[in-house]
């Protein structure tokens, strides 16, 4: 071996990359040239050097920033791959699913004010320009419906590009490439960019928002719930590029209850059972969403009207607030009789004939709920409160009517697995959606992790000597335990099963679509393709109406 | 933060030597597993399991970022981009490479990619830490060099300035190979991953960069 040869191989050699052959060349050659050594020491020196640089901590924000855009992420629902461009088929079919649930359980929907002392629940439309449409009536307080105010049939909005409001000079603003869009990410092509930057503006912006004011969505009927041509994307003027089609949907429940503590810790038992979480309890995150809705206007320049909107709904809000306030103190002073008690506050009521839409911020729990367990979420609610019913005798929850036993016709549907639905939109895909490497390379190191606890096992009894020295035996021969096979996947970064394998895998899949079995797999893709709702509960007051308040003065504090 | 009681990072101890490389492959394969793990969950709608993600790369790719951009603010932005891109990308990683390499080959398109823009927009790189007094608690050297006396202080920031400048200077490709292997301590066959080049480029561009380097460095090492 020459100089420049071994020269050009010194860094290798300093990084132990050089094979054994030629490591010994070079140091051959290295005993014998001192230029050489010279050149290596100098390289080595330089190498320290750069190790020794000193290593920082992440600024914290990094990771607080992230999660809480994921958490907002969350709440804009990231669809799985590829995003249906029109996913009525399943909206209808969730719809048709939660009326069932209801009409079986004796819920009936709400349009407005209606006494509470029941469970209601609604989708609320959020979907395109019913989205908008919506949005600008709650500001209204207008009732929702599928028409424009003169009754015509509404207009489906165009789709819309915002533009961003980046950070001065933009200078980081990302411009990496984005995933392809077939890559069924929610934020879809230059998206990622406009989530960056957003992330950026969140980062320049001095002061954070103040928190909404609590907004709840007016709920809609779902009986009407007529869709409309209106799956368009908007891009979010706050970074997010919604594919309206892929908004989560919002489902509402109403739940009289006069300790509010209570039930909200009963509900979240009953939601973390089953998985679900709630998001950010106490808070309105909806409220938020419709309000970068409006952002977003304002961006697209419609600055004053929604402007004026908002402050004439704030100012409407404080009003309702001071008299609220007034009025319920003078029932805490002048009631002294239940009946006397009952008269004012209905009188309160028709004042405020709102009071019931702006709930306070604990008596609003938002759970964010695998679509395909809502009924069951929504059911076990149900058979909770009866309970609670039963418990209490005629309580603050008596809402319930006695026939709203939860009838088997109520439970949520079958999986796609096992019982195919006629609705078989959503469930064919799920069924179709081929096997997930992520989660065959996870089997495969899960099974790798039991053999070899049992191995450890089998080695560690004191009789198991025969068996722990099959399991040698079966180590050290040529045949592979799915634990080699696991390993050599990680070590090679290749996936564990043969490609003709797999591809045989998902098309048995996609032939057997109409009688799935249910396999292990078919239960694993749904899993993987779970889509979220948002339940919004509200945990209204018992109103006099319903159950007469024994103690007026302990009644009162609530309305504040 | 991921300091062990000496005060070194977990990538330093091992960039350094592991002293049993079966336990050091064991663990680096222990780490894949949870990051296979974390991606299912992801992928499966528990994003809380993304900050985990988070919390087990951020100081390694902070470190590389801001090597890579050498700007603070900006190293911090683009590592939050890293993060917020992994995450709306995250259904395409499909495992064919560790989890590791795939997350930085976006932070190494999104750092050259944004170096690309400042350059076209004729901003000035500032200098790494905007408020960075001799006193950064985040700064951790080795945890056998405590430079308690203020000049060795002030000198040793110096030293690191100038090393940051010069690694600064190189071009794209030969900074990313060098920072990819002297700072995050990468193998070749995982530099070769995150920047989609042959092995053998990855030795002779790096070797370049260490050449390079040693020139505009003589007077500080020798």
């Amino acid at each position: 071996m020459n100089c420049t040869e071994a020269r050009d191989n010194l860094s290798a050699l300093l990084d132990g990359e050089l094979d054994r052959e030629t490591a010994a060349a070079v140091e051959a050659h290295l005993a014998g040239c001192e230029a050489c050594r010279a050149d290596r020491d100098s390289l080595r020196a330089l190498v320290g050097t750069l190790h020794a640089l000193p290593k920082h901590a992440a600024p914290e924000e990094i990771e607080r920033e992230v999660v809480s855009m994921l958490e907002r992420d969350q709440l804009l629902a990231k669809p799985e791959a590829p995003a249906p461009r029109r996913p009525w088929g399943r909206i209808l079919a969730a719809s048709a699913a939660a009326a069932a649930i209801l009409a079986a359980v004796g819920i009936y929907f709400f349009g407005g004010h209606k006494p509470a002392g029941n469970t209601e629940l609604a989708r609320s439309e959020a979907h395109g320009s019913g989205g908008d449409r919506y949005f600008d009536r709650m500001k209204d307080n207008q009732p929702i419906d599928d028409t424009d105010g003169d009754g015509t049939p509404a207009k489906p909005a165009g789709p819309e590009e915002y533009s961003f409001r980046g950070r001065k000079g933009g200078a980081t603003a990302a411009t990496a490439p984005a995933a392809p869009p077939s890559s069924g990410s929610g934020l879809s092509g230059d998206a990622l960019a406009k989530v960056t930057s957003s992330l950026d503006a969140a980062t320049q912006t001095p002061s954070p928002v103040p928190a909404p004011t609590p907004m709840p969505a007016k709920p809609r009927d779902l009986s009407r719930d007529g869709v409309t041509d209106d799956d368009k994307e908007v891009s979010g003027g706050l970074g997010y590029h919604w594919d309206l089609s892929a908004r989560p949907e919002v489902f509402q429940l109403e739940i009289a209850s006069g300790d509010a503590i209570a039930t909200r810790a009963r509900i979240t038992t009953i939601a973390s059972s089953l998985n679900i979480r709630a998001l950010r309890p106490g808070t309105i995150e909806l409220a938020d969403l419709d309000r970068k809705l409006a952002e977003d206007k304002k961006v697209k320049g419609l600055p004053e009207r929604l402007e004026d909107a908002e402050g004439k709904q704030k100012s409407r809000r404080t009003a309702e607030d001071e008299r609220l306030r007034e009025v319920g103190s003078k029932v805490a002073r002048t009631a002294r009789t239940g009946d006397e008690y009952e008269a004012t506050w209905r009188k309160l009521l028709d004042l405020l004939p709102d009071v019931e839409d702006e709930p306070s911020p604990e008596r609003v729990l938002v759970l964010a709920v695998p679509e395909d367990q809502l009924p069951e979420l929504v059911a076990k609610l149900h058979a909770d409160q009866a309970a609670a019913e039963k418990d209490k005798g005629k309580s603050e929850l008596g809402m319930l009517a006695p026939t709203n036993e939860v009838k088997p016709a109520t439970r949520p549907p079958a999986p796609a697995a096992t019982s195919p639905q006629p609705e078989g939109k959503s469930d064919t895909k799920l069924a179709k959606k081929a096997p997930d490497p992520i989660d065959e390379l996870l089997d495969a190191l899960d099974e790798a992790a039991k053999e070899d606890a049992e191995r450890e096992k089998m080695a560690r009894e004191p009789y198991g000597l025969e068996a722990a020295r099959s399991g040698h035996k079966s180590g050290s021969q040529a045949t592979k335990t799915k634990e080699d096979v696991a390993q050599d996947a990680i070590g090679s970064r290749k996936l564990p099963p043969a490609p003709a394998e797999a591809e045989k895998k998902r098309l048995d899949h996609e032939t057997t679509l109409a009688q799935p079995t249910p396999t292990r797999d078919s239960s694993k893709q749904q899993a993987s393709a779970r889509r979220l709702v948002y339940l919004q509960i509200y945990l209204t007051q018992s109103l006099p109406a319903q159950a007469k308040p024994a103690k007026p003065a302990e009644a009162t504090p609530a309305t504040k | 933060m991921s300091m062990d009681q000496s005060g070194a990072f977990p990538w330093n101890r091992e960039a350094q030597g592991p002293s049993n490389p079966v336990a050091a492959r064991g663990a680096s394969r222990t780490a894949q597993m949870d990051d296979l793990r974390c991606v299912a969950e992801v992928r499966r709608g528990e994003s809380e399991a993304f900050g985990q993600i988070v919390r087990r790369y951020q100081d390694r790719l902070f470190n590389a970022i801001l090597r890579l951009m050498g700007d603070w603010q900006e190293a911090r932005d683009l590592t939050q981009q890293t993060f917020l891109k992994a995450y709306v990308s995250l259904d395409g990683f499909r495992g064919d490479s560790s989890f590791y390499t795939w997350l930085y080959r976006i932070a190494v398109n999104v750092t050259l990619d944004a170096r690309k823009k400042r350059s076209k927009s004729g901003e000035v790189v500032r200098e790494e830490r905007p408020s960075g007094g001799d006193d950064d608690p985040d700064t951790s050297g080795p945890a056998s060099s405590p430079a308690d006396d203020p000049a060795e202080r002030a000198l040793q920031r110096e030293r690191e300035e100038a090393v940051a400048r010069a690694i600064q200077s190189l071009d794209d490709l030969h900074r990313s190979i060098l920072v990819l292997r002297d700072v995050e301590g990468m193998d070749y066959e995982e530099i070769s991953s995150v920047l989609d080049i042959p092995r053998g480029t990855v030795k002779s561009r790096l070797h370049r960069a260490r050449l390079e380097l040693r020139d505009k460095l003589k007077d500080l090492i020798s």
